[in-house]
């Protein structure tokens, strides 16, 4: 069977560092500053990461990890450390964005999921006429494929990948920030990446679909 | 070795068992025994072999991607700089209610006082000006005067008293 984070022993340096975090949130709820500070300095990256990615606009992203934090604040009196500490922290990250995205009634983003091979096709012409095709960076370049090649995915399932594989979150942490079972999580991180794939074969040409269904048809 | 199935599809196949499973098998988090068995089934399985190869290179391309950056101290400053205003304003509200109370006293307790101000300057001449001295007349005058005389002074006038009205019925 699937050996889950929660079920696995904590390594040591984890250990001292959830009871290091512990000491710190109790230090802050009695109204240590200093403490805050910490634990802002501790999760800051991650929080900007996760909003980054949830929102996959940049232009709010500061904005909200502010919030979050504030709102952390805020409400820490009320935090039991029944979770830890970090869990309930990406919560309230990932309900401000969803808040916020209400708010701004974003207009959902068109994927090519959500198009047909010979629209993403037009597309891509498209889209190659108005790229410099010499001086680019190389770097820069593959970046822009891995962005365009990320599109072909639900926008749930583009958020799952990224946090797991560029930012580090843990299938657990995952599963609880999100409310999703741990095993559909995995089910979708795999399934993902497949879909990946099979755009990137598509974009440089070396093969068509595999599985023999589309990306709009295993859309879930 | 087992013969590989070249025709498996993995997303139709009998392999959904060990979608999560290759999932945990990618990352390197399954148990030996349960390792093994998918070892065992990826040897079997060509749907499922190309499902992983696909996940590894994917996870290998999405390396490229690049976590977004530190946003450095700078923002630490700027959240524990919204943390105090937060703090300065709740401070601020908290007595806020108890201003306002103490307000809506200071208000009342005035008018209560012109009031009874008023009542002592204008209140007292009316008063004076008003009140006379009332003689009793008519009826009260006869009754006053009847019950002072109905009033007995002593036991022979009782006496007395009695006997005239025993006379008067008679």
């Amino acid at each position: 069977m699937a050996a889950t984070a929660s079920a696995m022993p904590l390594p040591l340096g984890a250990r001292e560092k959830g009871q290091e975090e512990r000491a710190l949130v109790q230090r802050a709820q009695k109204g240590d500053e200093r403490a805050f500070e910490q634990l802002v300095r501790q999760h800051q990256q991650r929080v900007f990461g996760l909003v980054a990615r949830v929102l996959h606009r940049q232009d709010d992203v500061e904005d909200i990890a502010q919030q979050v934090f504030l709102k952390v604040y805020l409400s820490l009196s009320r935090f039991d450390q029944r979770a830890a500490f970090s869990t309930w922290l990406y919560k309230i990250a990932v309900n401000e964005c969803w808040d916020h995205l209400r708010k701004k009634k974003v207009r959902p983003l068109l994927y090519e999921s959500d198009l047909s091979e010979e629209q993403v096709s037009q597309l891509d012409g498209i889209a190659a006429l108005g790229r410099p095709t010499e001086g680019l960076d190389e770097q820069a370049e593959t970046k822009d494929t891995l962005e365009r090649v990320l599109e072909v995915l639900p926008e749930q399932d583009r958020q799952l990948l990224l946090l797991k594989e560029v930012e580090g979150f843990s299938v657990q942490e995952l599963a609880e920030i999100l409310g999703l079972n741990v095993n559909t999580v995995k089910v979708r991180l795999f399934r993902a990446r497949g879909r990946i794939m099979e755009a990137q074969r598509r974009r440089s040409g070396a093969g068509g679909f595999r599985r023999g269904t589309s990306a709009k048809e295993r859309k879930p | 070795m087992s013969t590989m199935n070249a025709e498996n599809d993995f997303a139709s196949c009998a392999c959904l068992e060990y979608e999560a499973m290759l999932e945990d098998y990618l990352g390197g988090a399954l148990e030996n025994g349960t390792s093994r068995k998918v070892a065992e089934h990826l040897k079997s399985c060509a749907g499922c072999s190309r499902a992983l190869e696909d996940a590894a290179a994917a996870s290998e391309m999405l390396r490229g991607v690049g976590r977004v950056p530190d946003p450095g101290p700078s923002f630490t400053h700027m959240v524990m700089a919204r943390v105090r205003t937060a703090e300065s304003e709740s401070r601020t509200s908290f007595w806020e209610p108890f201003v306002s109370l103490a307000w809506k006293f200071a208000t009342t307790a005035a008018l209560a006082l012109v009031v009874m101000l008023a009542y002592a300057t204008h209140g007292t001449n009316a008063t004076n000006n008003n009140v006379a001295t009332v003689a009793p007349q008519g009826e009260v005058q006869q009754m006053l005067m009847a019950g002072q005389s109905m009033v007995p002074a002593t036991r022979s006038d009782l006496v007395r008293m009695v006997t005239e009205a025993d006379d008067a019925q008679q």
